[in-house]
């Protein structure tokens, strides 16, 4: 008997595991890799243009833009669902993209989050008792209504929090699945060796780690700031005429 | 993050209205080490064009600036200041506040524009703009901060400064702008912060003609600009931003000015701002 319920405890605790790498994972096809958060900028401009420099673009852009960013956003949002205040949700959805100077990086955010919330209610379509999915149906509804505008992170938040995540949990996940991304779009684009990649990978855990503690200190008002260069790479991505990313 | 404070080390308040067809400013207080200039006029324009001034030339550590500027349903003024904001050495650890409402009422115009912030060494510098514009009303409002400014020459010597601006149209935000530069936890000079330059400015116009093609116009003349980097870019509204990172205060200001001369040309119909302030503002 025992033994039958811990098999039981455990078959669903690696299910939940399996489940949070599929999303997570580059290979979820939501999108991203069309992405690169203003990266591609410096790439033309030669100043991303190697391992190393495309390592301190990364790190910079997780340090800042990206904490206080959907970082943060992930925080907030499963605070909110904890304390069922669902429509905080959707403030931090207008917050955080009206806080997005460059046009195509909100576009780009609205893109991504309709596909990964079409995704998840394909997966968990079973689950319609589940607040996180109602509210993700809602989520949608409210993006095709013009509403809201639609962020991957509001979006992921949800998934984990159905999934019975922690927030340092959560926040390391979605990190992880932004930058095992990135890593794959700078191999393509600047190009990087795989093997340097998963370098890097590796490396930026350390960052990923320390900022989700930091995420944890942070209330509202630090949501969706930023700094000078960063956002200036996204701004004139718009510009840039020869591109393989569409932001 | 905000804190809201009852004591003003500087308060300033400057309403217009329009009174028979032209701009006046009704209420021009200022108080502590707050001054506002006399009514000035640029040479081929009646718009009334007012300099913010604080007294020994910069804000001291743990003071609090209030300026309030009002400017109600159908006028035009220019607002700018008489000298960058210097922000002097904190020491003591002490924060000091620079806060600003702004209100353009309908078929109004209001050039907020002023000079750029520079940080001393030491300094901790808190900015908030709560900025509101009904709808038919136009905005140009400019903002920036420089490297600072330290005794032994160096770039970054302040400890933080946090600006935050909201700017709402017809009732929705449309932008949000929150700038946190923390010397200390970053390297501002390298990539992603500052990119090397030493200097960072934006302009915002809100304004129901910005549409897509214009923005797009705006973006070709950035094209051109070789001394600096710049980007455009259309916000969630009527409304666009300008952003410079450059070398030389003298010349971001160049820069946005003629953006600023350029909307002004084609919505407003008017001519160049012509401030006679320093050798930036001259054609």
């Amino acid at each position: 008997m025992d033994k039958s319920v811990s098999s039981v405890e455990e078959y669903n605790e690696i299910r939940r595991i399996l489940e949070v790498f599929q999303i997570c994972d580059s290979t979820f096809p939501i999108g991203t890799f069309n992405h690169s958060y203003g990266m591609e900028t410096y790439l033309r401009d030669g100043i991303v243009d190697s391992n190393e420099s495309f390592e301190e673009w990364l790190s910079v852009y997780l340090r800042t833009q990206f904490k206080w960013g959907e970082g943060l956003a992930v925080k907030l949002t499963l605070e909110a669902l904890d304390h069922e205040q669902y429509d905080k949700l959707w403030e931090y959805d207008q917050l955080l993209t009206r806080s997005t100077a460059a046009y195509e990086t909100r576009r780009g955010a609205r893109l991504i989050a309709v596909q990964m919330i079409d995704l998840l209610l394909r997966l968990y379509s079973d689950k319609t008792s589940c607040k996180e999915v109602e509210l993700l149906t809602e989520y949608r509804q409210r993006i095709r209504d013009d509403r809201s505008f639609g962020n991957q992170s509001i979006a992921f938040a949800l998934f984990m929090h159905m999934m019975g995540a922690s927030v340092r949990e959560s926040v390391c996940y979605y990190s992880y699945s932004i930058v095992t991304t990135m890593v794959q779009n700078a191999v393509r684009a600047i190009p990087l060796g795989q093997k340097a990649g998963q370098l890097i990978l590796n490396r930026i855990f350390d960052d990923i780690i320390t900022l989700s503690k930091q995420i944890e200190d942070l209330d509202e008002s630090y949501l969706g700031a930023s700094v000078p260069g960063i956002e200036m790479a996204q701004i004139r991505h718009e510009s840039t005429v020869f591109r393989l990313f569409m932001s | 993050m905000k804190i809201i404070h009852e004591r003003h080390d500087g308060y300033t308040e400057l309403n217009f209205l329009n009174r028979d067809g032209r701009t006046v400013a009704d209420t021009r207080s200022a108080r502590g080490q707050a001054r506002i200039s006399a009514e000035l006029h640029m040479n081929d324009e009646d718009t009334p064009v007012y300099f913010l001034i604080t007294m020994g030339g910069g804000l001291t550590e743990g003071e609090h600036y209030v300026t309030k500027i009002n400017a109600r349903d159908n006028t035009h003024a220019l607002v700018t200041t008489q000298a960058p904001t210097y922000v002097f050495k904190c020491n003591s650890g002490q924060i000091t506040y620079n806060d600003f409402t702004i209100h353009v009422g309908k078929n109004t115009i209001l050039e907020y524009l002023p000079d750029d912030v520079i940080p001393y060494g030491n300094s901790r510098y808190s900015q908030t703009s709560e900025v509101t514009v009904d709808k038919g009303g136009s905005l140009l409002f400019a903002d920036g901060i420089t490297a600072g400014w330290a005794p032994n020459g160096a770039d970054f010597q302040y400890v933080f400064s946090h600006m935050m601006t909201h700017i709402y149209y017809d009732g929705s935000l449309v932008y949000n702008d929150n700038l946190i530069l923390e010397p200390r936890n970053y390297d501002l000079t390298g990539l992603g912060f500052y990119d090397k330059q030493r200097n960072y400015s934006s302009l915002v116009i809100v304004d129901e003609r910005v549409t897509d093609a214009f923005v797009e116009d705006l973006q070709e003349q950035a094209k051109d600009i070789d001394n600096a980097i710049v980007g455009v870019s259309h916000l969630e509204g009527p409304a666009a931003i300008i952003r410079v990172l450059g070398d030389s205060l003298h010349s971001n200001k160049r820069i946005l000015l003629n953006f600023a001369n350029y909307i002004r040309h084609q919505f407003y119909g008017l001519f160049d701002i012509n401030l006679r302030k320093d050798v930036s503002f001259r054609q």
